[in-house]
């Protein structure tokens, strides 16, 4: 039978996690022979924010959505694993924590009443900064905007005073000085034009969050089994793409920054031996109350 | 029936003093971050989630007395021309329509809060507030401006101004 | 069952406009006109699914989504700061301090919701918030002082969409992540166009009353300097507290949202040092407050729900994918689009317009040889112009629930002002140097 769904994309139509949920819906119309269209609705234009979107999906208001993990993970903890600080360093390590993981958020999934079709991830975080940052001296008073609970703690734990503002209220701040520096990726940084206000990105490769395509377990179920079989074959390729693009998108994004003057560096080893020994800490008082399915992803990647 | 019309609009009252409240919170709230910020260079971090949460409890408090003091606007361009019996009329109509659209908000608000309760569902923030708290203020809001409709309905029925 | 994006637009459109003229409140008449839109779409529901429990679900989501909003918050603040300063006469005092500077001028105390309105545009992203505020403190005092009714509120209604011209606008911060251009260059941009349409409503009230003098009270006095500089004890408090809030959010202290507080303790302080504010004035303040912010965010709310049930059924992705299929030279393009933009502006909110036609529109219109800076005021004034469109226009809503007038009234005082905006953006659109002059003299230096 026909099928027709809407998919909720949280990002901007340009930003690439929005591009591959539409490569999806592209593929998924070419391999099923039009009879399943997906019509993607970019920049929240549905009027979703994120922390509902779990459940949104389960009860089927949405068929399908474009997930942040870490913003659902107040619904599943097991959604916080990819947004753990400092867990995975680089792309490889992060696929190895997203193939850990993975059939711990299978699980999660099947649990709201969903599946999981792909995943991939934001480049990684890093810290943009107004003053070079070279000791681990240099957080103490440092203004930054954090995205996450995690990034807050992380900074507060480095000496620095985290804050949280909406996107929208970030351009004046860093203007006015309110705040002076932004824990993101390069890639956000370089679509909010950071280079207008701030010098120097330290790429402290703070975390690779992952990025989830859901589909409603009825509105799956719906589905012929050769329906569903171009469905996953579309969902393998993007996926892959995806990730692929991530990397671009980052390498991109740096160079970009780099052209319009700002002055890209690694971490010193004072400072990212600081980040991850907090990290560890925090990785280890999350651990102690933490759920099952939390516990067990990470255990079978640090395995 | 008077009496109870009293009681409902009473109410309606007692919301507007829990909004201003949320107003006042509001104010405090953001008094205290600013303080923090510019005098001890930390910040609450949850100004910005608290206030969104206040905004919710006053708006929604407030939604009934807000129809009590006939503050919620209409277009009364067809309206006005009617005799003061199909104005009476009209009212009803629209009195039964707005509490049947309140009614079905109602009912499927109490689900929301009930399962963000049951599925334990909490803020992404570093506060993790369980989100089914601030939610509910939406069925509490709409219960009182369900309430308050039922009465502006009766007042029309009994011919009451 | 309608499956064409279009029919649905009619059936949405023709179901608002039948809720809205029963009487209605208009809240609920746009939460009605969505759910018919609901019904009569063809949803292909799995058959776990119910089209209720969906509708039901949407609603409820979207009550909680729209409201949990940390910078709507500072709507009722503001309109909480409008009511202090109203109802401890701070508002007359202003209005009594303006009068010998104003009164040389043709229009006198008209200019004031022109000014007044540019100020606090400067603080706050959105006209609801913009048109409330001077609104109340305005108003009462022009008719009070036998100032004509048509005039004051079309001043009113086309002053107060200067908070999305003039910076910090919400609309603007929206564009440009949608559209990567430049936030800051966005805030530049819109000041002169802002500053220039303040102007053009000025010398518009200027010529309506040289042509009609009545329109003025005729009682004319004259000032000496004298009485002029007395006059700035009135003025100070208000020019205090303008500087606070706009000192504040400039100097990094507090964001735009929070400056609302700062308004509102402000207003408190000026009251104080009056020996105006009472505990009864103030708890009146309070429930007026209440009642505004209820009625603004009860069809805010229902706008929410009508925008979010048009994205579902694509009608704002159908328009402007048929106009990207038109072909069109670039000068009759921005006339369909504006053109578009004014249909969809009738019962869309502003965010909603630019979210869901900017991903078609904006490679069209760069495509066509527009600079996306240049569009993105383009769009600004289209979101504007929406604000007094009826049926959903958000300054027609807030001006009726101000004076209490019919709504027949309140579109005919603001239609001239609707034109002057209109012709606003065909000079824009013909010297586009109108935008660009101040971003590009900042980049030089
Ligand atoms: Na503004
Ligand atoms: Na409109």
């Amino acid at each position: 039978a026909d099928l027709k769904m809407d998919c909720n994309a949280i990002y901007g139509a340009t930003n690439f996690h929005s591009q591959g949920a539409k490569l999806f819906a592209d593929k998924v119309a070419e391999y099923t022979s039009g009879s399943v269209q997906i019509t993607v609705h970019p920049g929240g234009s549905l009027g979703f924010k994120g922390p509902e979107l779990l459940k949104t999906v389960k009860d089927g208001t949405l068929p399908m959505s474009d997930i942040l993990m870490g913003v659902v993970s107040g619904s599943d903890q097991v959604f916080g694993v990819s947004s753990m600080p400092l867990l995975a360093k680089d792309y490889a390590e992060a696929k190895k924590l997203y193939e850990a993981a993975k059939p711990y958020y299978d699980k999660a999934c099947r649990r709201w009443n969903q599946k999981m079709l792909y995943a991939a991830p934001w480049p990684p975080s890093g810290l943009f900064t107004k003053e070079p940052l070279n000791t681990a001296a240099d957080f103490e008073g440092l203004k930054t905007r954090t995205y996450d609970k995690n990034g807050a703690e992380l900074l507060r734990a480095a000496g620095a005073s985290p804050m949280s503002l909406p996107w929208g209220e970030l351009y004046s701040a860093l203007q006015t000085g309110l705040v002076d520096s932004v824990l993101t990726s390069a890639v956000s940084g370089k679509d909010g034009k950071f280079w207008e206000n701030l010098k120097y990105f330290t790429k402290i490769n703070y975390a690779f969050p992952l990025n989830m395509m859901v589909i409603n377990q009825d509105y799956w179920d719906a589905l012929n089994p050769k329906q569903q079989e171009a469905v996953l074959k579309a969902a393998a390729e993007v996926e892959a793409y995806q990730w692929e693009q991530s990397a671009k998108s980052n390498d991109d994004s740096l160079k970009i920054l780099a052209e319009k003057g700002i002055v890209i560096t690694e971490p010193s080893k004072e400072i990212s031996d600081m980040l991850n020994r907090d990290a560890k800490l925090m990785l280890e008082n999350t651990l102690k109350g933490a759920k099952k399915g939390f516990k067990a992803a990470i255990k079978a990647y640090e395995k | 029936m008077r009496a109870i019309i009293r009681l409902i609009e009473g109410l309606s009252v007692g919301g507007a003093f829990l909004s201003a409240a949320g107003m006042i919170f509001i104010v405090c709230l953001v008094v205290i971050e600013i303080f923090l910020r510019s005098v001890l260079n930390t910040s609450t971090l949850v100004s910005s989630e608290y206030g969104g949460y206040a905004l919710v409890y006053l708006i929604l408090t407030g939604l009934a007395y807000t129809m009590k003091e006939d503050g919620l606007i209409r277009i009364n361009l067809l309206t006005s021309h009617f005799s003061e019996n199909g104005k009476r009329i009209a009212d009803i109509i629209s009195g039964i329509l707005g509490a049947a659209i309140t009614a079905f908000a109602l009912n499927y608000t109490v689900q929301m809060v009930y399962e963000t309760w049951d599925l334990e569902m909490t803020a992404d923030t570093i506060a993790e507030t369980p989100l089914w708290i601030p939610q509910l203020a939406i069925p509490v809001g709409l219960a009182l401006l369900l309430l308050q409709i039922i009465a502006f309905i009766a007042r029309r029925a009994i011919n009451d101004k | 069952m309608i499956s064409d994006p279009l029919m649905l637009a009619v059936v949405l459109v023709g179901g608002m406009v039948l809720f809205l003229l029963s009487g209605l409140w208009i809240g609920f008449s746009l939460y009605a006109a969505a759910i018919c839109g609901m019904l009569f779409c063809k949803m292909n529901l799995p058959p776990t699914i119910s089209v209720w429990d969906k509708i039901g679900d949407l609603m409820a989501n979207s009550l909680w989504n729209t409201m949990n909003s940390w910078p709507l918050s500072a709507l009722p603040l503001f309109i909480l700061m409008g009511e202090i300063l109203y109802r401890t006469s701070i508002s007359t005092r202003l209005l009594n301090g303006l009068v010998p500077w104003l009164s040389n001028i043709p229009g006198r105390l008209y200019h004031i919701n022109v000014v007044a309105c540019s100020l606090f545009a400067a603080v706050s992203g959105s006209s609801a918030a913009t048109t409330a505020t001077v609104g109340k403190i305005t108003f009462n005092e022009l008719s009070e002082r036998g100032y004509h009714k048509s005039l004051a509120i079309g001043s009113l209604a086309g002053s107060g969409t200067l908070g999305f011209l003039i910076p910090p606008s919400l609309i603007m911060i929206i564009y440009g992540i949608l559209s990567d251009t430049s936030i800051g260059q966005l805030f530049i941009a819109g000041v002169i166009p802002g500053l220039t349409l303040a102007g053009v409503y000025s010398v518009y009230i200027i010529i309506r009353c040289m042509m009609d003098p009545t329109l003025v009270p005729q009682e004319k006095e004259e000032f000496t300097t004298a009485q002029r500089i007395e006059s700035l004890k009135d003025l100070f408090p208000v020019f205090l507290l303008i500087t606070v809030v706009l000192g504040g959010i400039y100097a990094g202290l507090t964001t735009p949202t929070e400056a609302a507080v700062i308004g509102v303790l402000g207003a408190l302080g000026i009251a104080f040092w009056f020996k105006n504010l009472t505990l009864s004035n103030f708890k009146e303040a309070l429930l007026s407050a209440v009642k505004t912010s209820g009625m603004i965010c009860f069809i805010i709310c229902g706008a929410a729900f009508l925008s979010q049930v048009v994205g579902f059924l694509g009608i704002a992705t159908a328009i402007s994918k048929y106009i990207a299929t038109l072909n069109l030279s670039p000068y009759m393009l921005i006339i369909v689009l504006g053109i578009m933009y004014v249909m969809l502006g009738m019962i869309l909110d502003g965010i909603s317009i630019v979210v869901m036609t900017l991903p078609i529109v904006l490679p069209i219109v760069t495509a066509a040889g527009f600079d996306p800076l240049w569009f993105g005021i383009f769009v600004v004034f289209m979101v504007e112009l929406s604000q007094v469109t009826p049926p959903v226009g958000f300054s027609i809503f807030v001006i009726q629930y101000i004076t209490g007038d019919d709504v027949k009234d309140i579109l005919k005082a603001t239609f001239p002002f609707f034109v002057i905006m209109v012709l606003m953006v065909i000079l824009v659109t013909i010297f586009p140097e109108i935008v660009f002059y101040l971003p590009e003299k900042m980049i030089g230096t």
